[in-house]
């Protein structure tokens, strides 16, 4: 039968709607009006069935009106509808209704044939009497039939069926009614087939729907799958622990593909083992973060995918004998599945899935396990490199704190230090200006900080000058210090006090980065030494005064200006007067390393001639020893070349006089003092050499202390301080030099003091 | 032999300058500080009586004798003698200080007697 529920209506309703159009001109046209009535009857009796059937595309109804019609142009009882479907002739309708089911087979009739071999108007007067109709016998004596009109519904060369006009009577039709019902059948036959002509082949529908319902169905499962994906996706983005996402994924894939066990093996870098990372089924899973296993990364079902890079599917992987390495023991395992993780060329592992019975896993699955498993791999990647990331933001947030902590304690040290720091950048910027450098140089710390150091030369006060150039020269040329450069300065500020200050550049590395300067605020100090320094000129003129009287008498008593002496008086006026002497070289001493220590030693360098201070020196001590009478031989041995050194002619000669003094009374009698001197580079080496008593080893590291004295008993038996040696080994540090002794402490074998000057450059 | 005014605050020192002096055979008019021997020294040029050299102790109450040396040496009348200190305090500023007040000769105690004596032949000489 017609099934218009399988012709896009639209369609149909259009071509239907053409057909009509087209039969309504024409007919307009041939059958002009104002013919006769009976003619305007049947052409209003048209007009209106085309009406109804352009209205409709419903077959019952097309047949109900089209039956209907007929009935009225031939005034007949009966009028039967009959289509072919399937190549069966089938009663679809009868006007009026009879009290019975329709769309009934009709048995074939020679009739029929005839009529399709050349379609047209069949009638009778008595269908019992038709050979043709035999068949149908039973069919006209249930509708009463006498008489029969046959009019084939056709298109083209095509019947698409027949109209049966039945009357109980024998009756003629008139040509007319039988033109009217002849145009209304082909009326019909259009408005009929317009539906079918467009409706596809059955058996093309039915392999559309079965197609249809093939696709639904894959639509369907594809449907589940990208749902499934979807899940996962949305799993492993739900959260960074990767342990619970991966465990949340595995537990989805086990749902998915109805799984037993899922497991994710991962390649560690530099590894030639699996590290077992997740497991969701019957077997252990690893700890939090995974474990490392024994599993070579090339053997087993994991180390084919490994090689081989794809996904690949077991039925039963104890009649597989590929996969009889299982490893670990795992033989429960029976259907596998199992997949590559891959992140573009990277293989980071592989993804196991395992049924205890076999033939569990179907081909479908890999290709969606594999997607599951490219996610899961993005989500592995990318967990590590958050982890990376993680980490070394972690450090680098813990060396930040660190060094904020550091930074914090070195401000606050600086900060409550009782010296004023002030720190400038590259730029000779200050960038650091403490509590101690606010109050010792009177400033505001929002005076200064973040300003050029060049604004503020009045601020600080002139003495200050050399300081800040020495930042500037520092700042602006790289080759004006090194990373040893310091400048100490002791100032003066424009209220009288004393500063001082030591100024370093701070290297990062090779990196300048500025300088930092120390402000002491050494009035105090300075006061002290001043009253210091005037304390011992004090106490040592107050010890001058009664020596001088002491040592002017005791003189003029020996003298004889006071009268004849016995020799005892003499003798005992020579102890008075030696140790009266012994006083006053004490009382010098004294003097000399207060002014050492306050730093107030003026030196004024000048070229000398060492020859002629040596020979004075030489000269006096021999002077000393003929009045003592004591036999000495003084050897001098000085080149008349020899260039001028660098020095203070004083002490230069205190120097020198010290040591050979020192040598003339550590050699006894009948001795050798040699006085030497040569040009080593750039300096002059003096050595003093005697083959006196010698300095043990362990003395010659004490020789230079203050107040040390020998334990020989010559040494003790020689008036001094214990503080000559240490004096000049000060001096010749104030001088640039170095002194030292050499003795192998044996008596006789002597010592040798030497001393270096610089050689005098003329500028 | 030569006339010789010393100004010592220490009477000791000042007996065993004059005792020595005496004793190599000079004349000695002796002070006990700067004042006095400013005073004394103008005293003797209005008398027409000036000495040949001074000797000025440094240290020395109401007057000391750095300044004694300046006021001497601010009179024309007296400039021209000749001065020297004899002094305890021997630190090169001091002696410096010396000179500088105008003086020709730097004489550190405790001294020697016969060192003094050679001394002051000395000075007396270039003069």
């Amino acid at each position: 039968m017609f099934d218009l529920g399988t012709i896009p209506l639209g369609v149909a309703l259009f071509l239907a709607g053409l057909v009509l159009f087209a039969l309504i001109l024409f007919l307009r046209r041939v059958i002009p009006p104002g013919e006769s009535n009976r003619r305007s009857q049947r052409l209003a009796q048209i007009n209106r069935f085309l009406d109804q059937i352009g209205s409709t595309l419903d077959l019952d109804h097309l047949l109900e009106v089209t039956s209907q019609e007929i009935a009225e142009a031939l005034s007949c009882r009966l009028v039967s509808m009959m289509l072919y479907r399937d190549a069966q002739l089938m009663l679809l309708h009868q006007e009026p209704k009879q009290g019975r089911d329709l769309s009934w087979p009709l048995p074939d009739a020679p009739l029929f044939e005839r009529l399709h071999q050349s379609p047209g108007i069949f009638s009778t007067m008595d269908v019992s009497a038709e050979d043709s109709l035999t068949t149908l016998q039973g069919f006209f004596e249930e509708s009463n039939t006498q008489t029969l009109l046959v009019l084939p519904i056709v298109t083209g060369k095509d019947v698409h069926g027949f109209v049966f006009a039945h009357s109980e009577q024998a009756r003629r039709f008139s040509v007319d009614e039988i033109e009217l019902a002849r145009i209304l059948t082909n009326l019909a036959a259009v408005a009929l087939q317009s539906a079918p002509l467009l409706a596809y082949p059955s058996q093309l529908t039915e392999d559309l729907e079965q197609r249809v319902e093939e696709r639904a169905e894959q639509l369907e499962q594809e449907s589940q799958r990208a749902r499934a994906l979807l899940r996962i996706m949305r799993e492993l983005s739900s959260s960074l622990d990767l342990d619970h996402v991966l465990n949340r994924t595995l537990q989805l894939l086990n749902d998915l593909t109805d799984s037993e066990q899922s497991t994710i093996l991962l390649i560690r870098p530099g590894e030639d083992t699996f590290y077992y990372r997740a497991s969701l089924g019957y077997i252990d899973p690893p700890p939090v973060g995974g474990r490392a296993t024994e599993l070579d990364i090339y053997d087993g079902l994991a180390g084919w995918i490994v090689i081989h890079r794809e996904g690949v599917l077991v039925e039963d992987l104890q009649e597989d004998s590929r996969w009889l390495h299982l490893g670990e023991g795992l033989t429960d395992h029976r259907s596998a599945m199992g997949v590559p993780l891959l992140v573009g060329a990277e293989l980071l592992g592989v993804m196991l899935l395992f049924h205890r019975q076999p033939s569990r896993f179907k081909p479908d699955q890999i290709e969606m396990v594999q997607a599951a498993a490219n996610q899961i791999a993005v989500s592995i990647n990318n967990a590590e490199l958050f982890s990376l990331i993680r980490e070394q933001a972690e450090r680098l947030g813990s060396m930040l704190r660190t060094q904020q902590v550091e930074t914090s304690r070195s401000r606050a040290i600086l900060e409550a230090v009782a010296d004023g720091v002030l720190v400038t950048d590259a730029d000779s910027r200050i960038t650091l200006f403490n509590d101690s450098a606010q109050r010792i140089l009177g400033l505001k710390r929002e005076q200064v900080v973040g300003e050029s150091l060049e604004s503020f030369a009045g601020l600080f006060g002139g003495a200050t000058q050399t300081w800040m150039n020495t930042i500037a020269d520092w700042s602006f040329s790289s080759t004006a210090h090194d990373k040893g450069s310091t400048y100490a300065e002791q100032i003066t500020l424009d209220d009288g006090r004393f500063v001082a200050i030591h100024l370093a550049p701070v290297h990062l590395n090779e990196e300048f980065l500025g300088t930092v300067s120390i402000f002491r605020d050494i009035t105090h100090q300075v006061e002290v030494d001043r009253l210091k320094t005037e304390f011992v000129a004090t106490v040592s003129h107050e010890l001058r005064t009664p020596m001088t009287s002491i040592k002017g008498y005791v003189e003029i008593l020996l003298m004889g200006a006071a009268g004849e002496l016995s020799e005892q008086q003499s003798q005992f006026l020579d102890v008075v007067l030696s140790n009266t002497e012994r006083l006053n070289v004490l009382v010098n001493d004294l003097l000399d390393v207060s002014r050492i220590d306050a730093g107030k030693y003026d030196l004024s360098m000048q070229p000398l001639r060492l020859q002629e201070l040596a020979e004075a020196v030489v000269d006096e001590q021999m002077y000393q020893a003929g009045t003592e009478e004591k036999s000495l031989t003084i050897i001098y041995d000085i080149p008349s070349d020899l260039p001028r050194v660098r020095g203070d002619e004083a002490r230069v000669r205190q120097i020198l006089a010290n040591l050979v003094n020192n040598a003339y009374h550590y050699t006894p009698a009948d001795g050798n003092v040699s006085i030497r001197a040569r040009l080593h580079g750039d300096e002059v080496q003096v050595d003093v050499i005697d083959d006196g008593i010698g300095i043990t080893q362990e003395e010659q590291e004490r020789v230079f202390e203050r107040f040390y004295r020998g334990e020989d008993p010559m040494v003790l038996a020689t008036a001094g301080t214990g503080l000559g040696l240490s004096i000049v080994q000060q001096l010749v540090d104030l001088h640039g030099g170095r002194i030292w002794v050499e003795s192998n402490g044996v008596p006789g074998e002597g010592s040798t003091f030497s001393f270096t000057l610089p050689v005098f450059i003329d500028d | 032999m030569a006339k010789i005014l010393i100004a010592e605050d220490e009477f000791d020192i000042r007996n065993l300058i004059t005792f020595t002096l005496r004793f190599a055979g000079h004349e000695i008019i002796a002070t006990s500080n700067g004042a006095e021997a400013v005073e004394k020294t103008m005293q003797m040029a209005v008398e027409g009586e000036l000495p040949e050299l001074i000797l000025l102790d440094v240290r020395m109450p109401r007057m000391t004798g750095y300044e004694a040396c300046k006021r001497i040496k601010a009179d024309e009348r007296l400039e021209h003698i000749p001065i020297a200190f004899l002094s305890a305090k021997g630190q090169e500023s001091e002696v410096r200080e010396g000179f500088e007040a105008g003086a020709v000769d730097y004489i550190v105690k405790p001294f020697a007697p016969d060192q003094l004596t050679s001394k002051i032949e000395e000075i007396l000489k270039q003069t």
